[in-house]
């Protein structure tokens, strides 16, 4: 009977979305975006093509990135990061919105609670129906762009298919609280508005997370520099300070260079000194607010980085070395250069990489398992009142 | 689906809802019986608990005491309404979908499997007269044919017991008398039907026992020939006013039974033939002409208005009425 019930209502789910127009023009648009990418060429001696056209400007681009990273690389941060998590997700919660609100309209939940099937499970099968609208359109956008890697790259990137479940994972989030709204308020108007708002105040914290991480990375990059640029200072005052003891036995200390350059150097030293204790400080204290702002974020769906889980599994930080050398320096194009605990300059962890390593030393049990905890809990707080609610 | 009888098919001993932390009383000391085959009609005003009634028998209201049986199982059972049909009043399926796929999809909903499923909805559709929209969305359908599908719906289970809420609300006179039709039938194939409606007609003509349900009582319930036996009166009209003020003088000596006089008209109430023959036998004596002599009963419509009249006698019911339109 379960199986019966379930596959009825999966049934009932495919034909509400078949109904609803906004369904079919996500996937036609889906399927435009697949054709853009398909028509994207790279071409070491060319440049980057579409169709027929050379885009001006990515000569140097195309020699550098090989095909299969270029794809990889615009897959991720253009149709999944982009077309997926933006576009495609605003799309799919206003299509999902009515689902609940239709099922608990009075007259419609009559009949289904009036069925031998518990309110819990008529409740979490119908949300799940609703993460099949997404389902149905992310598989068809992912297996649309792995195939036009395998064709246009000859690298067939089966892991791209992980996209699938992170992307339906990461609409879940935002449909647990669309789907509790929806039941609270029986308006889908309503259901739209405030997920949207939810989605925004998330959006916010993992942005205020995202600056603070930045802008601690970028004090710690200038304590390193300065550490290291003073690492050689000492060595240097205490050799100048035995050729002035020299230049004073010899008598020639008087108007001595030697002196100048000790000064400057000794005022040198403590310039950087200053400047390592300043970047150090300056960290601690955005470290500490980002505690707070961490805290609250441990709480909260992790959107975003969910979604950037495609990017860690996909493409390494020595890739992205490869695609943003400015940024993530030529230690992330071959093996790792870069030192915790560095002596030249070049051992400095740059910027981008330290941000890299924050974000990636977050673990996937960490990023899901409080997202999910959190899903479970606003769909613990529905199911709780739709067991309760008289209809 | 129909199975050897056993209890009734519902038998209700108590059963309350309150709304609002107990402020409003939809619900209080429903007591009632229906017997398997047979054909129950719950009537009441508007407010009166008819629809919180089915409504927590079907599990769409939690009521906070219900104290009885649905087939057998305890009211609030969720296996047992695989045997039960429900026609919720109001009820609305999606205009997406045609009338033969709503029919399947609650089928399939209250377990049956989807061969079987397709078979019941093309006989639930002729049944119900819809075979030839069974293809058309529900959109598409009038208020009467919607009804017609929520019956049929209602039926996708092969049900022991079916409770219809106001399966006539919005039909035409003719498909009225379909409904009733389909009804008649129903109980022939020895289905248990309960009817919940304040057309009262429609009861009177279909159903073998009737409830009048009231500010969330039951107030009086049984056959409609048991419930109007109270009021079954005898009434002789005469031609002459003043012989029929002499006879009724003379009849509390003769009879004992309550005697109204209007006019030239005698009425005895709940009279036996003897009695009634000793009255016939009086107004000769006394050379009166019988212009009519007739028996007659209340309606349901008598009965169900001195219920909802009679206030005061119902009890301490308080003035709060059942939450919604028709609770």
């Amino acid at each position: 009977m379960i199986i019966t019930q379930t596959k009825a209502m999966f049934v009932d789910a495919f034909r509400e979305l078949h109904a609803r127009k906004l369904f079919w023009i996500t996937m036609a648009l889906s399927l435009v975006v697949v054709l853009a990418f398909a028509l994207l060429g790279v071409d070491p001696n060319r440049g980057v093509t579409f169709a027929w056209f050379v885009i001006p400007g990515f000569e140097e681009f195309a020699q550098r990135v090989p095909p299969d990273l270029f794809y990889r690389f615009w897959m991720i941060t253009i149709g999944v990061n982009l077309w997926l998590s933006w576009v495609a997700t605003i799309i799919a919660l206003i299509s999902t919105a009515g689902i609940v609100p239709a099922m608990v309209t009075s007259g419609a939940i009559d009949t289904m609670l009036s069925k031998p099937i518990g309110r819990v499970r008529l409740f979490l099968t119908k949300y799940l129906t609703g993460l099949f609208f997404t389902l149905a359109q992310v598989s068809v956008f992912v297996v649309g762009c792995v195939l036009v890697i395998g064709f246009r790259a000859g690298d067939w990137e089966w892991g791209l298919l992980l996209s699938i479940p992170i992307v339906t994972l990461f609409f879940s989030y935002l449909f647990a609280m669309s789907a509790l709204i929806g039941l609270l308020s029986k308006s889908p108007l309503t259901a739209v508005l405030i997920t949207a708002l939810l989605w925004f105040a998330v959006f916010v914290v993992n942005m205020a997370d995202g600056i603070m991480v930045d802008i601690r990375s970028g004090f710690e990059e200038d304590r390193d520099t300065a550490q290291v640029q003073m690492l050689s200072l000492p060595g240097r005052i205490e050799r100048l300070e035995e050729r002035l003891a020299e230049e004073e036995a010899s008598g020639e200390a008087e108007d001595s260079r030697t002196a100048k350059v000790l000064e400057s150097t000794r005022r040198e030293l403590e310039s950087f000194d200053g400047r390592a204790e300043e970047a150090s400080k300056s960290a601690a204290a955005v470290n500490k607010w980002h505690r707070y702002v961490f805290g609250l974020k441990t709480v909260l769906p992790k959107t975003g980085e969910t979604v950037g889980l495609i990017d860690r599994w996909l493409i390494d930080t020595k890739e992205l070395g490869v695609v943003f050398p400015d940024q993530f320096g030529s230690g992330s194009e071959g093996d790792s250069v870069y030192s915790d605990t560095p002596t030249t300059l070049s051992e400095i962890k740059p910027r981008a990489v330290r941000n890299q390593d924050v974000i990636r030393a977050r673990s996937v049990g960490w990023v899901i398992g409080t997202s999910l905890a959190f899903e479970l809990l606003i769909l613990g707080i529905a199911c709780f009142i739709f067991a309760r609610r008289d209809f | 689906m129909i199975q050897e009888a056993q209890g009734p098919a519902l038998h209700i001993e108590r059963i309350e809802k309150t709304y609002r932390k107990g402020r409003i009383r939809a619900l209080r000391d429903a007591r009632l019986s229906v017997e398997r085959g047979s054909c129950f009609g719950l009537l009441g005003p508007n407010g009166a608990g008819k629809s919180t009634l089915v409504k927590s028998l079907m599990t769409v209201v939690k009521p906070n005491v219900a104290q009885g049986t649905l087939l057998d199982r305890p009211i609030g059972d969720k296996k047992v309404l695989a045997r039960v049909g429900y026609l919720p009043e109001h009820h609305q399926f999606p205009d997406y979908l045609t009338g033969a796929q709503v029919l399947k999809h609650v089928g399939a909903m209250a377990g049956v499997p989807s061969a079987e499923c397709a078979k019941r909805a093309e006989a639930n559709l002729r049944l119900v007269g819809m075979s030839d929209w069974a293809k058309k969305r529900v959109g598409s359908y009038s208020k009467g044919m919607r009804q017609r599908i929520g019956i049929a719906q209602a039926l996708m289970n092969d049900p022991e017991i079916v409770l219809l809420d106001e399966p006539s609300d919005g039909v035409d006179p003719s498909g009225r008398r379909d409904i009733r039709n389909m009804i008649r039938d129903l109980k022939q194939r020895g289905m248990t039907v309960f009817l919940n409606s304040h057309m009262l007609t429609e009861l009177e003509q279909v159903c073998d026992r009737v409830a009048i349900m009231h500010k969330g009582r039951v107030v009086s319930q049984g056959t409609i020939k048991e419930l109007t036996e109270d009021g079954r009166r005898v009434e002789i009209e005469l031609t002459d006013e003043e012989t029929a003020a002499r006879i009724a003088q003379q009849i509390p000596g003769l009879v004992d039974h309550r005697l109204e006089h209007d006019g030239t008209v005698l009425k005895l109430f709940g009279g036996t033939p003897e009695t009634t023959q000793s009255v016939i036998d009086l107004a000769r004596r006394e050379g009166a002409t019988i212009r009519r002599f007739f028996e007659t009963r209340p309606s349901l419509e008598d009965l169900f208005m001195e219920a909802v009249e009679s206030d005061a006698s119902v009890g301490a019911v308080s003035n709060a009425s059942a939450k919604g339109g028709d609770a």
